[in-house]
């Protein structure tokens, strides 16, 4: 349908409007407008009053200014808060896959920590130069000087327990693997070829 | 794709804050609207009044319509019980018939209303109405069967277009032509009385 109507002037697009005859984009784009352009909607109101002629509605059953009237009463009413979306109303791409980039991100970011940890010998022993090092210290409230207790995950652990640690890591980034459907990120790295990377040189 | 998606559209704009969408469903649905509530209540300075507060409510409960049912059949059921609850709180009697919501579902047009009719009422036809038959009759033959099948018939664009035998594109041009027609006929009736209501 979008094709027929590339040729449509603006008011022949508000009467196909009007019969529900337009496709989703030139419908938005002239409700857009409607919403706009004041003499769009003058005419808009006419052709379905002319119409409610045609059904028989008796338009003259109404007052002059009857819509004026409920717009004021509606004014004077609490803003409507969405308590849904429509049923049948398809979110735009970018809201849909929204929530699985944050999780998605945030998996990549885990996981990217993880690798430089490794790398960087999480799961060995502190390296001395940073023990030897004076923790950093914050002032209370009361004036003392009160150290700050900083570390590495994994610091102290035995080599099983590592690997109780690396495993888990893993089977949560599996697990998570949902978060990062390449069908529908192509951008995100699916977080199951992070989870397989070995960390053994 | 149809009117409901329409309606749709602006109910989606309205739950996303755009109040002036509400206005343009009130300016669409007026007229039905209040030919349905004068089924209920006959003394027709009270439709008026019957007819705002069910818009009232409506605007209430828009934020919960979530599209399971057309928009119209919606309102249709909200403007009822409006009418009806009017009567009731009048101590007057609630017709034992009228028009059920569910039916009205089945029509995209106000067919249902239009058969309803009274023959008091169907006589009583105003001069807005006498104008637009005028007008009708005297259009080019493809323009008023273009319309009448469209208005009168409810046929979509593509089902007028087998039955006209042309391109759809050349159908919903003769519509637009023979609406103009109608807006330019009726729109010094609709100045002089306001009753167009956009403007």
């Amino acid at each position: 349908m979008a094709s027929k109507t590339e040729s449509m002037t603006g008011d022949e697009a508000l009467s196909a409007l009007v019969d529900g005859e337009l496709g989703a984009l030139t419908r938005n784009r002239i409700v857009g407008r409607l919403l706009e352009d004041p003499e769009l909607r003058a005419r808009w109101a006419r052709y379905h009053a002319g119409r409610a002629s045609l059904e028989g509605a008796e338009p003259g059953l109404l007052g002059p200014g009857f819509s004026e009237r409920v717009a004021a009463a509606v004014s004077a009413e609490p803003p409507v808060r969405a308590s849904g979306r429509l049923a049948g109303v398809r979110r735009p791409l970018w809201r849909r896959g929204g929530a699985a980039i944050a999780a998605a991100a945030l998996v990549a970011v885990v996981t990217a920590g993880g690798v430089v940890a490794l790398r960087g010998g999480i799961f060995e022993s502190p390296a001395s130069g940073v023990a030897a090092t004076a923790p950093d210290t914050v002032v209370a409230a009361g004036g003392d000087a009160v150290p700050i207790v900083s570390g590495t995950y994994g610091d102290g652990l035995g080599p099983a327990e590592q690997e109780r640690v690396r495993q888990r890591l893993t089977v949560y980034l599996n697990s998570h693997n949902r978060f990062a459907d390449a069908d529908e990120m192509p951008n995100v790295m699916p977080s199951s070829r992070l989870a397989g990377f070995n960390a053994d040189p | 794709m149809s009117e409901s998606a329409v309606d749709l559209e602006l109910v989606r704009r309205i739950q996303r804050g755009e109040r002036a969408a509400f206005d343009l469903l009130v300016q669409k649905y007026q007229h039905r609207i209040a030919h349905l509530i004068a089924r209920y209540v006959q003394d027709k300075s009270e439709v008026e009044d019957v007819a705002q507060e069910a818009f009232i409510k409506a605007w209430r409960g828009v934020a919960s319509f979530r599209g399971e049912s057309a928009f119209y059949t919606w309102l249709y059921r909200i403007a009822i019980n409006t009418a009806k609850n009017h009567l009731v709180s009048a101590g007057r009697r609630v017709p034992d018939q009228g028009v059920d919501a569910t039916d009205a579902e089945q029509y995209e047009d106000a067919a249902l209303l239009r058969d309803a009719d009274t023959p008091e009422r169907t006589l009583m036809t105003t001069e807005l109405e006498q104008t637009v038959y005028r007008t009708i009759e005297s259009m080019p033959s493809e323009l008023r069967e273009a319309v009448t099948l469209r208005e009168m018939e409810g046929l979509s664009y593509d089902e007028i277009a087998a039955v006209m035998d042309c391109p759809i594109g050349t159908v919903r041009s003769r519509i637009f032509r023979a609406r103009e027609a109608i807006d330019s006929a009726i729109r010094p009736l609709l100045d002089e009385t306001g009753k167009s209501d956009g403007e």
